[in-house]
């Protein structure tokens, strides 16, 4: 992966996830609630649209310089390993991104309609994992999980 | 070793938490006294106009409630919150109804007494119930009675009987007045007794001439609500709101006795005006349609479908891509010689047609429109409201849901096909704010924005209807709505959005029954439409709320939005403490994990990215 990849890969990770929270929560509501909030999810409390399609979509996006690699045959295997770790990590990111700016359009420029404006997450809309009481606010576990390993993996990625 | 030490860290958090959580659950439960939350009604259950309109009005609010059955059912005080008694069932609480209401009331039961009869209670425990002295009741001229007036509004009295009390320690919440405004004797009172419970009596009928005083038509309801509520303030109740989430009404437009010969330009441009005027403002028209019309004398006969009638289809179309929705208004909206819109189409001269026939009408208009416009009718209104068990029989049999009907009540009701099951078969959905005769003045759209705060106050429904016939129903039908939409908090459906929510809400309140102690737990049946609201009065706020076992989070401090209810039985549970099983992770735990994924991940990393 080329250096410059790098930081055109991210920006564009956090578009995407940008861009997907904003229309869920603005666009993907049932007559003025979001979708998410009048669901009772099965697998793992998450939404199924996250698991398909935006979860692959911001995959493909987030591993986009690999394909190109492949499809190019322009990397050797080492390369092509330190490429699945970025990119791993760019979707760590992107989903984490996604799933906080829905809560933060939610908190900070709700829906006038959405029972729920003004909120951040609430204990019952976390995944199965559940959330962290942390300075007197919640937060979803696996943002413990996923914000460590995409610092680290970036850190790496610069001094190396 | 510095693995070994953070995995050793890690593991003892996990195990901390988990052992915490299993105590906290195991001791931190609590044996609480359980009741139920529900109002019994006494009365006699032959059908009456004003018992009707009780049970309309206690299923629209959505309280729980059943008639009291004569028996041991009635000898049992803790079943009800509230007993409304009517004296036409006194019958049925035994020999001596005067004792039974005293030991209801002892047990801690809220008393709501309706109308005359109060004389066949004991004096003795009249005076300790409902702080009251009873002198005499008669027909209301006999005491020159024409209002009850309390502090909100004023309810017209017609040729009914009243009862004449005097106060005995009660509070009186209105007066009758004679035609000049004077006083009479209380119409309403109150009496709060120490223990928390309220007794509350209505000297006249409150649940029947619903929409009948032109003045003020709903001001009856309004007052039966506002007294159930008030007799309830004290007990911890939970009610299905009538309208998806939280929402306090529902705004309906019909556009009444559109036909194929609409097709003037005046009319069409106004139409097409107020149309745009109501989807700028997202709310759609219902529009009732004539779908043939006939004029014997000339032989003139138009359907739908004719070349003549494509600029009304024209309109009919933007209507339902509008978010819309059609209803049938008969097939012809006539009978022999007369013209469409001059006369009732099921009942010639006092006699009503066959079932054939009125299936036969019903069915070529049905198919005329679904052609012509290429939509499905699920909703239909009888010529004049005139329609019978046949006309209903026949809708049903074609394949409607919903009926436009002329109930006198301010809430939607059902016809049930089958009694036995309760299974709705129909909804009914009543005009409530009347329509816009020709050359109304302003003075017309005042009146109407009275009414609807009226009908605000007690969740009824907004349903204006309105033909267009001249620049003035523009401008008030367009008020009228811009009214309504500035209370807040208004709902906009089609009408076949309104009866698609009446009937899934129908099967939720079937199995509706409510159980408190420390928490409240509610019973429900199946419900496809996610939105049902539940209302909870409570002196503590909601803290945490699950569905079928499930957490769910669409709750505030006084009310909870339900999902979509699948099962035929579901269970709310609503708690107002920190459920300690549902605590969330400490702060410890998590920077714990933080900890350990940023040693584990940065140590691969670097081997990854081959740094030393």
């Amino acid at each position: 992966m080329r250096k410059k990849e790098f930081p055109r890969n991210l920006i564009l990770c956090s578009a995407l996830a940008f861009f997907l929270s904003y229309l869920e929560y603005y666009y993907v509501a049932l007559d003025g609630i979001p979708y998410r909030e009048m669901y009772h999810f099965g697998v793992l409390n998450i939404p199924p649209y996250v698991l398909f399609p935006l979860a692959p979509a911001l995959a493909i996006v987030a591993f986009s310089p690999l394909f190109d690699d492949l499809l190019l045959h322009r990397a050797n295997w080492s390369e092509r390993s330190r490429m699945i770790v970025v990119g791993c990590a760019n979707f760590l990111c992107a989903v984490t991104l996604y799933d906080s700016l829905y809560y933060t359009f939610r908190s900070m420029f709700p829906l006038p309609t959405d029972p729920l404006g003004g909120f951040w997450i609430r204990r019952g809309e976390a995944s199965i994992m559940g959330v962290v009481n942390l300075l007197g606010v919640l937060w979803p576990t696996w943002y413990f999980v996923t914000i460590p390993v995409v610092i680290s993996v970036y850190v790496a990625y610069y001094i190396s | 070793m510095r693995h070994k030490a953070l995995a050793s860290l890690a593991c003892a958090l996990f195990l901390s938490t988990l052992t915490s959580a299993i105590a906290l659950r195991t001791y931190g439960l609590q044996k609480v006294k359980i009741s139920s939350f529900r109002i019994g009604v006494v009365a006699d259950e032959e059908p009456r106009e004003g018992l009707t309109h009780l049970g309309n009005l206690l299923g629209h609010l959505g309280y729980p409630y059943d008639m009291v059955q004569r028996g041991n059912q009635a000898l049992e005080p803790s079943r009800y919150s509230l007993l409304v008694v009517f004296e036409s069932g006194l019958h049925k609480l035994g020999e001596n109804p005067s004792s039974i209401i005293f030991a209801y009331v002892k047990e801690g039961t809220n008393l709501l007494w309706i109308g005359p009869g109060l004389g066949r209670i004991d004096q003795e425990i009249l005076a300790k119930v409902f702080g009251l002295k009873f002198i005499s009741e008669a027909s209301a001229e006999t005491y020159r009675v024409a209002y009850s007036s309390s502090n909100s509004s004023s309810a017209k009295i017609f040729c009914e009987v009243v009862a004449n009390v005097e106060l005995a320690g009660a509070k009186a919440e209105g007066y009758f007045l004679d035609t000049a405004s004077r006083r009479l004797f209380p119409s309403e009172t109150c009496l709060r007794h120490d223990t928390g419970e309220i007794a509350y009596f209505f000297a006249y009928d409150v649940s029947s001439w619903w929409n009948v005083d032109l003045d003020s038509p709903w001001s009856r309801p309004a007052r039966l609500a506002s007294a159930i509520q008030l007799t309830l303030s004290d007990s911890p109740a939970v009610t299905l709101r009538p309208y998806p989430r939280n929402l306090a009404s529902a705004f309906i437009c019909r556009i009444e006795d559109v036909d194929p010969l609409h097709t003037g330009g005046e009319w069409l441009s106004r139409a097409h005006r107020y149309l745009q005027e109501y989807v700028a403002r997202n709310v759609p028209l219902s529009v009732a349609l004539i779908p043939v019309h006939v004029d014997p004398g000339s032989g003139l006969e138009i359907r739908l479908g004719s070349d003549s009638a494509e600029p009304v289809r024209e309109w009919l179309r933007a209507v339902i891509g509008g978010r819309g929705a059609i209803i049938q208004h008969g097939c012809t909206h006539q009978h022999g010689a007369q013209r469409t819109g001059v006369g009732a189409e099921f009942i010639v001269n006092g006699t009503w047609t066959s079932y054939d026939d009125q299936t036969r009408r019903i069915s070529i208009g049905k198919v005329e429109i679904e052609r012509a416009l290429n939509t499905k009718v699920l909703a239909f209104e009888a010529p004049h409201y005139k329609l019978n068990e046949d006309t209903l029989r026949a809708i049903e049999g074609l394949g409607f849901k919903y009926l436009l009907d002329d109930s006198n009540s301010p809430f939607y009701g059902f016809r049930f096909s089958d009694a036995d099951t309760r299974e709705p078969s129909l909804v009914a959905v009543p005009e409530t704010l009347s329509y816009i005769p020709l050359g109304s003045s302003v003075n017309l759209g005042n009146k109407l924005s009275e009414t609807i705060d009226q009908l605000l106050a007690f969740q009824g429904i907004l349903l204006l209807y309105n033909h267009l016939y001249d620049d003035a129903a523009f401008t008030i039908g367009l008020r009228t709505m811009e009214y309504a939409l500035k209370k807040g908090n208004v709902w906009t459906p089609n009408i076949n959005q309104m009866g698609r929510f009446a009937l899934e809400r129908a099967g939720a309140y079937k199995g509706f029954s409510v159980t408190y102690g420390s928490e409240i737990a509610v019973t429900m049946g199946s419900c496809s439409e996610r939105g049902l609201t539940l209302s909870v009065n409570s002196q503590e706020r909601i803290s945490w709320v699950q569905v079928n076992g499930k957490e769910w989070s669409v709750f505030n401090a006084n009310y909870v939005i339900l999902p979509e209810l699948p099962g035929p039985s579901n269970t709310v549970l609503i708690g107002f403490k920190e459920q300690p099983s549902l605590q969330p992770l400490s702060a410890l735990w998590g920077l714990g994990l933080l900890g350990v994924a940023s040693c584990t991940a940065f140590r691969f990393a670097k081997r990854a990215f081959g740094v030393d």
